[in-house]
């Protein structure tokens, strides 16, 4: 007879709610609950547990950032950005390759969220790699990819959430993250040439209505020499590029903390839009923030009944128990990192980031600490690991936002992410077996 | 719950508290187990819950949950349960307490006891008092020896009284989460910060972005172990008798412990290069006039009564 | 009336986002170019974001926003759809009513305790009524979503 702890039991109930088209967060809290119950023990907290969980002030960053993201999309600054790379580095064969690779890396460094990416950039990057010969499926593919790493380069949700549940040091993180985002920026370049393998070509018709479209946008034809039309681009897009060095620049500056800069992007993205660009309306705006609230509700619902569940992990018990026996199965730390690595990306296959590590630290932590490993470099690899999540099918939520605005399915849009997941997969073991990458910075 | 239950079925009960498993309060934790079971042959044991896991983080709310009978037993300090019971801030008044001498002639005696009779009625037996320590002022940007050097300077503070104190300073109190604390004064988001040498400043690495060290025992933080008083009513009069004492000894060597890591801490700050200001008698006078009415405010809150309770022991107190 | 009660969630979360960016920034504004603190505001924003997080789970219900595995839904036929519609909509219904009651004891104990807030000091339970009214919110959203999808012929919305 199987004799099941309740924390177990509870594991098992949440698979099946979430198989069965129960929405995460309340598969959490149902399933935590149920084991509260056997456990007799609990229940009387749960009021407790859903408020102390999200009333952290931590967290915070992760409504603003969506906020900020949302804001630069509706204003344009996206738009003047890809603009500008266009102008600089188009012009070469395949050029939009690296054009869509810098402006996710750029990109990245002002949203805090994956998918909020792909629907910010991905409809322009899409259209200007079409024009230049890619096909929808691959451009979708390096989208979904360059948006991933908004996860690692920061300011990264993530990140801030690793580093509460870790109880490291957030700007440490941040830090120590922007290294391997480039590098894996930079890997996403050698998948390139891949392209004609990987899915089929655009028709001439498709190529040729896109490339006007841009060519127009990004002034190329227009008789005016290349210092012009680049200096243009720049003043168009100053603002846009100034965020990441107003964000990060803040942080280290010791103007205001990582939560704090968050707001100030909001700010700032509303600056731009009303009084630089003046794209931005009082209306626009409100519409903007009540649908930010939405998004930033969709995580934040998670980690509230997270809570619940990491509860029942912890006095349970079951967090000795699964650690113990990640430990027992080899002595060597490079096996033991290997192997939580591969746990991440199996369960970024059918999980979303936020509700893995609320998952899977508790358990991972306490090894991190007995093999004396750094748990800065340790929140970059599994923030590395656990963007690949977002471009995995089943569950990709980036494939399933670029499946969305490109109308494509979403077989098609898997198959052109296979080169740039071969090249992250590299890039993820080269992240965990060089920590220096991440830690020089520190 | 008896105590003719095999060690098979021993009851044990969960004690939560809000520091992490390397610190004093822990090892107060630890010896408090360990005495349990001992007196009673292995029938009473507590399951110890750092980091405020049960009451998920929020450290605050432990004590709650341990009024209700939601959670046996809860070690925490008295600035953590004031917004449950508001006459906790009186440990902490501003230059209440000068010295240990003091603090242990209050604390261990009456004043102390009027405390555990509040807590009572709002659901918790106060076995014993432990220490947190008295609070000291670090920063990165100069000595600070008088209420002038403070001027402007952004410190980190911990509850709603010492805002008001920081205030009267002069200088400009954030509150700003503990864990951002560290990197927020790495890089100058604010210069200093307040805590005990022994359970913070040390364990915590604070020396590795702080310069100064100002000792000005400007505030004195106790903690206590805690037992909900629906648990302690439960209990018949001998295991009643069997776990306050257990909880007193726990505490006595957890307050050597914290006293000896706060004498060592100074000496690791300064092995670290920090420098260490000492006050005499007359600049700690400067800073208890500039507080006074800070003191004075939050005395109203607390009750005149017990304040009055609290001075007459410090009075009383031979000098050292 | 009709389009106020279906932008009910809307019109909060925006007025209460907006808020909590404009107090967010006055405070590191005020504290990097003068001598104040507004230090204890930061509860308020905290605060505005347990808001967010129950109403604007209303919003992205409204939207069939939340995150959900739909590998089983996608594969299965009209007639099992259906009932996976009904029974995940149930499911979710029993959670919601669980964790309003539970709540609502919560709000009855600090009401009880007279247990105040960290830095402003003010009752707790101020705070803490926010959490079930955004939860009944939350079940009316979540209800009116499965009716939409049973009535939409084979629909699905992730
Ligand atoms: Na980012
Ligand atoms: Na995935």
């Amino acid at each position: 007879m199987l004799d099941l702890s309740a924390g177990t039991q509870m594991i098992i109930l949440f698979f099946v709610l979430v198989l069965i088209r129960v929405p995460v967060a309340f598969s959490l809290a149902l399933s935590a609950m149920a084991a509260m119950y056997i456990m007799g023990f609990g229940l009387d907290m749960v009021g407790d547990l859903i408020v102390s969980g999200i009333a952290k002030y931590s967290l915070l960053a992760i409504p603003f950032f969506i906020l900020a993201g949302n804001i630069m999309g509706i204003t344009g600054i996206a738009e003047k950005m890809i603009n500008f790379f266009r102008t600089l580095v188009g012009g070469l064969p395949g050029g939009m390759g690296l054009v869509g690779t810098v402006v996710c890396l750029f990109w990245g460094a002002v949203s805090g969220s994956g998918p909020a990416s792909v629907a910010a950039i991905g409809p322009l990057i899409i259209r200007g790699m079409v024009a230049d010969g890619y096909s929808r499926a691959f451009a979708a593919g390096l989208v979904c990819t360059g948006a991933a790493l908004s996860l690692i380069i920061p300011p990264s949700i993530g990140l801030v959430i690793y580093g509460i549940l870790a109880g490291t040091s957030i700007s440490d993180l941040f830090l120590a993250a922007i290294l391997p985002g480039l590098m894996l920026g930079l890997l996403m370049l050698c998948a390139l040439p891949f392209a004609r393998l990987s899915a089929t070509p655009p028709s001439a018709s498709e190529s040729a209505s896109a490339d006007a479209a841009f060519l127009r946008a990004v002034g190329e034809g227009s008789g005016l020499p290349y210092a012009t039309r680049l200096l243009r681009a720049f003043r168009e897009a100053f603002w846009g590029l100034l965020t990441p060095v107003v964000i990060l620049g803040g942080i280290y500056g010791g103007l205001f903390t990582p939560t704090e800069a968050a707001i100030v992007a909001t700010v700032f993205a509303m600056f731009v839009g009303f009084f630089i660009y003046r794209t931005l309306s009082p209306r626009a705006l409100f519409a903007c923030v009540a649908a930010s609230a939405g998004s930033s509700a969709v995580v934040m619902l998670v980690v509230a009944f997270a809570s619940l569940f990491g509860w029942v992990v912890v006095v349970d018990g079951l967090v000795g128990n699964y650690s113990d026996a990640l430990l027992g199965i080899s002595q060597s730390p490079w096996v033991i990192v290997l192997m939580m690595l591969v746990i991440l990306l199996l369960a970024g296959m059918f999980m979303d980031a936020i509700t893995i590590m609320f998952i899977t630290l508790p358990i991972f932590m306490p090894v991190v600490q007995q093999l004396g490993l750094d748990p800065t470099w340790f929140g970059v690899a599994l923030m590395t690991a656990l963007s690949i999540g977002l471009i995995t099918p089943p569950v990709g939520i980036n494939l399933f936002v670029a499946a969305n605005i490109t109308g494509l399915p979403l077989g098609q849009i898997a198959r052109g992410v296979i080169p740039f997941l071969i090249v992250s997969l590299i890039g993820l073991l080269i992240v965990a077996y060089v920590p220096a990458i991440s830690l020089i910075a520190l | 719950t008896t105590l003719l239950s095999l060690s098979a079925h021993a009851d044990t009960y969960r004690l939560t508290h809000n520091t992490s498993d390397a610190t004093s309060w822990q090892k107060g934790a630890e010896k408090f187990n360990e005495l349990l079971k001992q007196a009673s042959d292995g029938d009473i044991g507590v399951r110890i819950f750092p980091n405020a896991v049960l009451s998920g983080g929020d450290q605050m709310k432990q004590a709650e949950m341990v009024g209700r009978g939601d959670i046996d037993f809860v070690i925490t300090s008295a600035i953590n349960v004031t917004p449950l019971i508001p006459e906790m801030a009186v440990f902490s008044l501003p230059y209440l307490f000068s010295n240990y001498a003091q603090v242990d002639n209050a604390i261990q005696g009456a004043p102390g006891d009027a405390v555990k009779e509040i807590a009572r009625d709002n659901g918790i037996e106060i076995l014993a008092w432990g220490e947190n320590g008295f609070r000291e002022l670090t920063n990165s940007v100069k000595p600070v020896s008088s209420p002038a050097d403070l001027r402007g300077m952004k410190i980190r503070v911990a509850g709603p009284m010492y805002i008001d104190v920081f205030d009267a300073l002069g200088a400009n109190p954030q509150q700003i989460q503990w864990t951002e604390t560290f990197s927020a004064l790495q890089q100058g988001v604010v210069d200093g910060q307040e805590n005990p040498v022994g359970s913070i400043i040390v364990p915590q690495r604070l020396y590795e972005v702080q310069k100064y060290l100002t000792e000005w025992h400007y505030s004195y933080d106790p903690i206590f172990i805690g037992v909900s008083e629906k648990r302690w009513n439960g209990w018949d009069a001998k295991t009643q008798a069997l776990v306050a004492k257990a909880a007193q000894e726990a505490m006595a060597y957890q307050r050597d412990l914290a006293r000896d890591q706060t004498r060592s801490g100074v000496e690791t700050l300064k092995q670290h290069g920090m420098t260490v200001t000492t006050l005499d008698a007359t600049q700690l006078e400067a800073f208890k006039q500039a507080t006074s009415e800070v003191y004075d405010q939050w005395a109203a809150r607390v009750g005149e009564d017990l304040v009055t309770q609290f001075e007459q022991a410090v009075k009383d107190t031979a000098s050292q | 009336m009709r389009s106020v009660w279906h932008h009910f969630e809307e019109v909060i979360c925006g007025c209460v986002f907006l808020g909590m960016t404009l107090l967010g920034f006055i405070n590191v504004v005020v504290r990097n170019l003068t001598n104040y603190s507004l230090a204890s505001t930061q509860e308020l924003i905290i605060n505005g974001m347990v808001l967010l997080t129950v109403f604007g789970a209303a919003i992205a219900a409204k939207r069939g926003q939340h995150l959900a595995v739909t590998v089983l839904y996608d594969i299965a036929p009209a007639r099992f759809k259906r009932v996976l519609v009904v029974v995940s909509t149930l499911l979710v219904l029993v959670t919601l009513v669980l964790c309003t009651l539970f709540t609502v004891t919560l709000l009855g104990h600090q009401y009880t305790s007279g247990v105040v807030s960290s830095a402003l000091q003010v009752p707790q339970w101020y705070y803490t009524l926010i959490v079930p009214l955004g939860f009944v919110m939350l079940m009316i959203r979540q209800l009116e979503l499965a009716i939409a999808e049973l009535r939409r012929p084979g629909g699905v919305a992730c």
